[in-house]
């Protein structure tokens, strides 16, 4: 399986999606006004990942600022993950948040309730 | 005509206005508008805390401004993205106002969704921002729907709100957040 690798902008995260080890990395602000555009190519590889996905897909989560439409997409990326988890495959959400970053960790929060892979919250320093 | 854009945006600019914007809000627009925002802030040196709740709050209402400022046709100015910020330092608090132009059937819309999410609790803002979050619709402008609800979640207050009489088609729209 081939790697997606996306730099990062101002407005958009880095993606590192490391096909072959499983080690995924959402890395930055995704603050676009159009998430939809930005985040179709990650669907479609993630479509493609999960036909033959690893044994254990490691995700790790940095993000400084989101906005609300991309607030979905990242979600849309949860469930595709969700799908493999659902099949037995291990999956690990590492959700990164900056020291004393309150609606950060909600934000964790929000996604663990709504979605059944394992989340682990790491408070970061600076 | 009732309205003097000019002046209602003169009269919100005093000592405590930190940042003002009036104008055109494309693209390259709201990364000139948050960029600006976030130097001022970061060089009065506000705590990460704070900082970090306003800049979220900011988004959502910049790419509100972008997604629906509409530009009345007696504007007479040469793009379709029209809006207008003010961010004041009022010393406890910060308050960012925001105006734009919207076309009068928008407004029961508007005015009940701002009305709806200013009676909720903390919690129930938590939870119906959970529900959208979760109910996987996208309005056709990109937005989730989420964003006003993201606003009153972040800023911990009620949005204060008015609609002021423009044209027979259009009225302007003024929402202020604090923080």
């Amino acid at each position: 399986m081939n790697s997606l690798v996306i730099e990062g902008s101002p407005k958009t995260p880095s993606i590192n999606f490391d096909g072959a080890n499983g080690a995924f990395l959402i890395e930055g602000r995704s603050i676009p006004e159009n998430s939809l555009d930005f985040y179709k190519p990650v669907m479609e590889w993630l479509d493609s990942y999960i036909n033959e996905p690893q044994e254990e897909t490691n995700v790790t989560i940095k993000l400084e600022y989101f906005n609300t439409s991309s607030s979905k997409c990242i979600l849309d990326v949860f469930k595709k993950l969700e799908a493999i988890f659902k099949r037995g495959k291990k999956v690990i959400i590492n959700w990164h948040y900056e020291i004393d970053d309150e609606d950060m960790l909600e934000a964790g929060e929000d996604y663990q309730s709504i979605v059944k892979i394992p989340f682990t919250m790491i408070e970061d320093d600076e | 005509m009732n309205f003097d854009l000019n002046q209602w945006y003169e009269e919100k600019i005093d000592e405590d206005a930190i940042f003002d914007y009036k104008g055109r809000v494309e693209d390259e627009d709201v990364t000139r508008i948050l960029n600006s925002i976030e130097r001022i802030l970061k060089a009065k040196d506000e705590s990460p805390k704070i900082f970090k709740k306003i800049f979220n709050v900011l988004i959502e209402l910049v790419q509100n401004l972008h997604h629906h400022g509409e530009v009345p046709p007696d504007l007479d100015v040469d793009y379709t993205k029209f809006g207008v910020l003010i961010l004041r330092d009022e010393g406890m608090q910060y308050r960012i106002s925001v105006g734009n132009f919207i076309k009068i059937d928008g407004l029961k819309l508007i005015r009940d969704r701002i009305d709806q999410i200013n009676t909720l609790s903390s919690e129930e803002t938590r939870n119906l921002y959970r529900i959208i979050l979760n109910n996987e619709q996208f309005s056709e402008k990109g937005g989730g729907g989420l964003g006003m609800v993201e606003i009153a979640r972040k800023s911990g207050n009620n949005m204060e709100y008015q609609f002021i009489e423009y044209n027979a088609d259009y009225l302007f729209l003024s929402i202020d957040v604090v923080i």
